[in-house]
C-alpha cells in the first residue's frame, strides 16, 4: 500500500524543490505539498498521513504549534521537521511533539532515508491504538531516585557535566531521550555517538538544564503506575545486560559502532515494558500474572494478551525517536533473533545472548520464565563455543 | 602661705595711676564696655566695689589662697548663694587637674612674678556642673596687701562651639579622604591648595611636589592644555565645567581617561577664590562602555546570525534539490536521446526501426517526458532565484557590517536601509509587512555607516518585536512596518513606523535608558535603544525621537544633518 507523506513549508519554492528531488518515489510514496500549517490540519482531517514533515518557522502556525496539534489530533502520523532555523529556544520548544529534527539544507538521501524508515516502523506494531499511544509519548518515566539526582544535580552550581552524565547513563528512560536528541539534528549535526554521557557533554549543561527544567522532557513513575512491576530488578537487569552486550561485542572483535550499539541497546532493550507498565498498567500486570500462572516467558503472555510485545513496542518507540537502525532492531528481535533478515553479528546477537545469559545468571524479575537462548541462532554464528567464556562473573557486574 | 610682698609691687596706697600699671600690664587686653577690667582700674579701692557688681565677668580678689572678695557674676557662674561665708579657698571650685596650675599662679602672681596673660581652668559650680572659664590673674593692692585679681569669662559654650567646629573639621576631612575621587584645589593664581590621596595615587605625584605651586609649573602626566582650557572657560563663564575623556599617563603604568569637573569656589563674601577640581579615573568605564556597546553588537549579530542562516539555508535547500532532480532528469533525457540517436541513424541507413520505435515509447513513458519538460524549465528558473537571494543576502551583509570604517563618509542612507532590511529579514517577515517609502532624490549623508546601520537595525528589530508579542498562538494578522525618507531643512528624517501595541505611557521616558528592557531576563542586553540614542546625538549630531499611541503604533524618527558637525 502506498503511503502518504505530507510536506508543510511556507517556502513555495522548497516545497517544489521536494517534490522533484522526490519524484522518483512517487510509486511508493503519494506525497502531498502544503504551504501552512492551517492546510496541513485541514488535510490531515480529509485523510490520514503516515508521515508529516514540517518546517519550524512559518507565518500564523509554527511547525511546533502545528505538530502539538498532530500529536493531539492524529496521534498515528509520524512527526518530522525539516528547519533551517536555528534558534534553541525555539528548538527546545519542539522536543516533546517532534519525533525527528532534520536540519536545511537536509541531504536528499536522509532525508528519504529518514521517512522510508519512518514509513517502515508500521510494520513493527500492527495495533493502531498503541501506535498512538507510543507516537504520542513525549517522555518516559525514570526511576524517582535517579530522576531525583538528575533535578539535584543540574540545580547545584556546582553540578558538573560529568555528574549529570553518569546519573543519565543509569537511567533507561533519559538515556533513550538523550540518544533522540542527539541522532537527530536538533541541536547541531546528526553523529554518533557513543554513550549517554557523550551526549550529555554534546547536548552542553544549560541545554540539559533547560530540557530537564523548562521543558520537563524526563518524568519518573509513580507508585501507581509501578503497581506490580519491579523497577529496581528492571532496571538492574537492564544495566547487567549492557555491560555484557557491550563486553560480547568487544571480545568479538567488532568495530567501535557496534560495541557502542550492543551496549546503548543493551541498556534499552526493555524500555517496552516502560511503556506498557507506564501506559498500561492493569493490562501490563495481567500479563505477568498469566505468565507466572502458565510459566510462559513474559513476551508470551504479551503477545497472548496484547497482540504484540514490549520488544516491538520498544522499538516502535526508539524507531520514531530516530535512533540508530542496529539499536532498533536489536530491541525488535532481541527474544527472536533467528527472524531478523541480517544474520551476521550485530548489536542484536550481543543484546540478546547477554539477556539469556543475565536471566540465567538472576531471575528475579517479576512472571514468567526467562527467556531461552536461540541456540540455532548462536550456532549459525558459530558462537555456541565462546558461550562459557561470556557466561561467568563480569554480567553480575551492576 | 607667704606674707612675702614682693618689692616689684608699688606699694598700696598709691593713686590709680600706679594702680593703673600694675594692674593693667598690658593695655591692649582692656576691653570696653562691661569689662571688669576698666571697672576695676577705677574702684578696685573702694571697699564697695559698686561697678564690679555688674559687670558680666566673673571677679574674685585672692588672698593667701582666700577668696576674699567675689562679684555676683562670680556667684551666679559658681550657683553660689551670697550668704555663703568668705572666705572660702579658691582651689575649692577648680577642677583637680588644674588646681596645681592655678594655686601656682595665683601665687606666683601674689609675688609679682610673671604669668601668662590668662589661661583656660575647669571650674565645678555648687550644682555639679563643669563651666570652663578663660583665667586672667592680675597682682593688686587690696587693703594696703598685695593681693591677685582673678578675672574669669565663661567660655564654656564657646568652648563646645569649637569643639564642634574641630569635630566638623575632621569629619569633613574624613569624607574628603573617603572620597575615591581626584581633588584637586587651585587658588585664583592657579596655585595648587589642595592635592589628595587619590591624586596623589593616580598621578604617582605627592602632595609636597605640587602643593603652593602653580598648577602649570607642576610636572603633572595629564593632557595640560586641555586643563587649561577647562580653567579658562571655568573662570570666563563662571560655571561649573565639564573636561571629559582627559588622556593621563603615570609613569611607569597604562595611559588612562580622566573625567574632571572644574567649579568655581567662592569665598564668605562672594568672591571667586580658586577652582576645585573633581573627578576620576574613567578608563575602565570607557572600557566597559565600548566592551558594552560592542556586547550589545554582537548579540543583534548574533540574533541576526539564525536569521541569515534561515535565510540562506531554505534556498539552499530548494537548490540542492533542484539540483539533483536536473542531474536524474538529464540521464533519464539522455537515455533517450540515445534512443533518439539510434533512430536517426537507422533513418539514414534505411534500416527497419520498428525496435527502435517501442523502446522510444517504452522510455517517453517510464521517465515521464511531459512532466520532465514541463519542470525542468521551472526548476532551472527557480534555482536561479535561489542563488539571487543567497546573493542578496550576501552583499546586504557586507553592506551592513562595514567593517572597518570607523570615520564619517558620505552614504546613501536608501540604500544602507535597504541592506538593513534585507538582513534584518527573518527578523520581521513572519510579524510584518515592510513598506519602504523612500525619497528617489535623499541627498548623500555624513554618517558612520556600520554605527548607523547598527541604530537601524535596532529600530527594526524593536518594531518586529512589538508586532510579534502582539499575535497570539493562533493566526495572527500580521502588522506593518514602514521605513520612510525624506529631505527636510538642512538635514534628513528617516521615519520607522510599526502597527504595533505603541509604548506604555508609563515607560515612554525610560526607552533610551541604557539597560532599560522590557524582554525577558536574558534575553536583550536593554542596550538597543541607549545605544541608538548615543549614536545618533552624540556621534552624527542628530535627534532619535518616537512618536506613539497605546494601540495604534510607534514611530521612530531619526533626524541627521547633512552638514558635519562637532565631535
Amino acid at each position: 500500500m502506498q503511503k502518504r507523506i505530507l510536506f508543510v513549508d511556507d517556502e513555495v519554492n522548497v516545497l517544489q524543490g521536494l517534490r522533484r528531488m522526490l519524484n522518483p518515489m512517487r510509486h511508493e510514496w503519494e506525497m502531498v505539498f502544503v504551504a501552512s500549517g492551517q492546510e496541513a490540519l485541514a488535510l490531515l482531517a480529509q485523510a490520514p498521513c503516515d508521515v508529516i514533515v514540517s518546517d519550524m518557522r512559518m507565518p500564523g502556525m509554527d511547525g511546533t504549534q502545528l505538530l502539538t496539534q498532530v500529536m493531539e489530533r492524529f496521534p498515528l502520523t509520524v512527526r518530522i521537521i525539516l528547519s533551517g532555523y536555528a534558534d534553541s529556544s525555539m528548538i527546545l520548544k519542539a522536543v516533546g511533539p517532534v519525533h525527528q529534527y532534520l536540519a536545511k539544507p537536509c541531504d536528499a538521501a536522509i532525508l528519504q532515508l529518514t521517512v522510508a524508515r519512518a514509513c517502515a516502523l508500521r510494520s513493527l506494531l500492527a495495533d493502531p491504538t498503541l501506535q498512538g499511544l507510543v507516537a504520542g509519548m513525549q517522555t518516559l518515566p525514570s526511576l524517582p531516585t535517579l530522576y531525583l539526582e538528575v533535578l539535584e544535580a543540574v540545580q547545584d552550581p556546582q553540578g558538573s557535566l560529568e555528574q549529570v552524565g553518569d546519573i543519565m547513563s543509569r537511567d533507561i528512560s533519559m538515556t533513550a531521550k538523550l540518544l533522540q536528541l542527539v541522532n537527530s539534528a536538533f541541536f547541531g549535526l546528526r553523529r554518533h555517538v557513543s554513550s549517554p554521557v557523550e551526549a550529555v557533554k554534546l547536548l552542553g549543561l544549560d541545554t540539559i538544564k533547560a530540557l530537564t527544567l523548562s521543558m520537563q522532557i524526563f518524568s519518573h513513575f509513580d507508585q501507581k503506575q509501578e503497581g506490580a512491576f519491579a523497577l529496581d530488578v528492571l532496571w538492574q537487569h537492564s544495566l547487567a545486560t549492557s555491560i555484557c552486550a557491550k563486553r560480547i561485542a568487544q571480545e568479538e572483535q567488532q568495530d567501535r559502532h557496534v560495541v557502542d550499539h550492543a551496549f546503548m541497546a543493551g541498556l534499552l532493550h526493555d524500555v517496552g515494558k516502560l511503556v506498557l507498565a507506564a501506559h498500561l498498567p492493569d493490562l501490563y500486570s495481567a500479563a505477568l500474572a498469566q505468565a507466572q500462572a502458565h510459566g510462559t516467558t513474559v513476551w508470551e503472555a504479551e503477545r497472548a494478551l496484547l497482540e504484540t510485545t514490549h520488544a516491538e513496542v520498544g522499538a516502535y518507540l526508539l524507531g520514531l525517536w530516530g535512533l540508530p537502525d542496529p539499536i532498533v532492531e536489536a530491541l525488535a528481535f532481541h527474544h527472536c533473533p533467528s527472524a531478523c533478515p541480517d544474520q551476521r553479528f550485530s548489536p542484536l546477537t550481543a543484546v540478546h545472548i547477554a539477556n539469556a545469559l543475565v536471566h540465567t545468571e538472576d531471575s528475579s524479575e517479576a512472571g514468567g520464565t526467562p527467556t531461552a537462548l536461540d541456540s540455532a541462532y548462536v550456532a549459525q554464528l558459530g558462537l555456541s563455543e565462546r558461550l562459557p567464556t561470556w557466561r561467568p562473573q563480569p554480567c553480575r557486574a551492576a | 602661705m607667704t606674707s612675702a610682698v614682693s618689692p616689684a609691687v608699688p606699694n598700696t596706697g598709691g593713686g590709680q595711676q600706679q594702680n593703673r600699671t600694675s594692674a593693667c600690664q598690658n593695655p591692649n587686653q582692656g576691653v570696653p564696655g562691661h569689662s571688669a577690667e576698666d571697672a576695676l582700674r577705677h574702684n578696685y579701692q573702694d571697699a564697695t566695689l559698686p561697678l564690679v557688681e555688674y559687670v558680666n565677668d566673673a571677679i574674685a580678689i585672692v588672698q593667701y589662697d582666700k577668696i576674699i572678695y567675689q562679684n555676683p557674676a562670680y556667684l551666679k557662674l559658681l550657683r553660689q548663694s551670697a550668704e555663703d561665708s568668705l572666705p572660702r579657698d579658691l582651689l575649692d571650685a577648680v577642677m583637680l587637674a588644674d588646681r596645681a596650675r592655678v594655686q601656682e599662679y595665683a601665687q606666683k602672681c601674689q609675688r609679682g612674678e610673671a604669668v601668662p596673660e590668662q589661661c583656660k581652668v575647669g571650674l565645678c559650680t555648687d550644682d555639679g556642673r563643669l563651666v570652663t572659664v578663660e583665667m586672667k590673674p592680675r597682682l593688686i593692692t587690696y587693703q594696703g596687701q598685695p593681693a591677685t585679681l582673678i578675672i574669669m569669662r565663661d567660655i564654656t559654650a564657646h568652648n563646645q562651639a569649637e569643639a564642634a567646629l574641630r569635630e566638623a573639621h575632621q569629619r569633613m576631612a574624613q569624607v574628603l579622604a573617603a572620597i575615591p575621587s581626584i581633588l584637586i584645589g587651585i587658588d585664583m593664581d592657579t596655585k595648587i591648595t589642595w592635592w589628595n590621596t587619590t591624586a596623589e595615587q593616580t598621578f604617582g605625584v605627592a602632595p609636597s611636589q605640587v602643593v603652593g605651586r602653580p598648577l602649570q609649573e607642576c610636572a603633572i602626566p595629564w593632557d595640560a592644555q586641555a586643563i587649561m582650557n577647562g580653567l579658562a572657560t571655568c573662570r570666563s563663564t563662571q560655571a561649573r565645567v565639564r573636561v571629559d575623556d582627559v588622556r593621563f599617563h603615570p609613569p611607569g603604568r597604562k595611559e588612562g581617561f580622566l573625567g574632571l569637573s572644574l567649579t568655581l569656589m567662592q569665598s564668605a563674601s562672594g568672591e571667586a577664590a580658586g577652582i576645585l577640581l573633581l573627578g576620576a579615573n574613567i578608563t575602565k568605564r570607557k572600557l566597559m562602555q565600548s566592551q558594552l556597546a560592542q556586547a550589545q553588537k554582537l548579540e543583534s549579530i548574533g540574533q541576526l546570525a539564525a536569521g541569515i542562516a534561515h535565510e540562506i539555508n531554505t534556498p539552499i535547500q530548494y537548490i540542492g534539490d533542484n539540483m539533483l532532480f536536473l542531474q536524474e532528469s538529464f540521464h533519464d533525457l539522455s537515455t533517450l536521446l540515445e534512443h533518439y540517436a539510434a533512430l536517426y541513424q537507422m533513418c539514414r541507413d534505411g534500416a527497419p526501426m520498428a525496435s527502435v520505435l517501442g523502446q522510444i515509447e517504452t522510455t517517453t513513458a517510464a521517465i515521464d517526458v511531459a512532466y520532465l519538460t514541463a519542470e525542468i524549465p521551472t526548476a532551472i528558473q527557480q534555482s536561479l532565484e535561489g542563488v539571487e537571494r543567497v546573493a542578496t543576502i550576501v552583499r546586504a551583509m557586507k553592506e551592513f557590517s562595514h567593517p572597518g570604517t570607523k570615520e564619517k563618509v558620505s552614504v546613501d542612507l536608501n540604500k544602507a536601509i535597504e541592506s538593513t532590511i534585507t538582513v534584518a529579514r527573518n527578523e520581521w517577515k513572519y510579524v510584518a509587512q515592510m513598506v519602504t517609502d523612500l525619497a528617489p532624490d535623499l541627498p548623500l549623508v555624513p554618517c558612520v555607516p556600520g554605527e548607523l546601520n547598527q541604530v537601524i537595525l535596532n529600530i527594526l528589530v524593536n518594531a518586529a518585536h512589538a508586532l510579534g508579542d502582539g499575535g497570539g498562538d493562533g493566526a495572527p494578522e500580521k502588522g506593518t512596518i514602514t521605513v520612510s525618507t525624506r529631505q527636510g531643512g538642512d538635514g534628513v528624517e528617516i521615519r520607522i513606523a510599526d502597527t504595533g501595541p505603541g509604548i506604555p505611557e508609563a515607560i515612554r521616558d525610560k526607552i533610551f535608558d541604557p539597560f532599560f528592557t522590557t524582554k525577558e531576563v536574558g534575553k536583550g542586553t536593554g542596550q538597543g535603544l541607549a545605544i541608538a540614542h548615543t549614536v545618533v546625538v552624540e556621534q552624527h549630531g542628530g535627534q532619535l525621537t518616537f512618536e506613539t499611541a497605546e494601540g495604534e503604533g510607534t514611530t521612530f524618527i531619526i533626524r541627521l544633518p547633512l552638514t558635519l558637525s562637532g565631535s
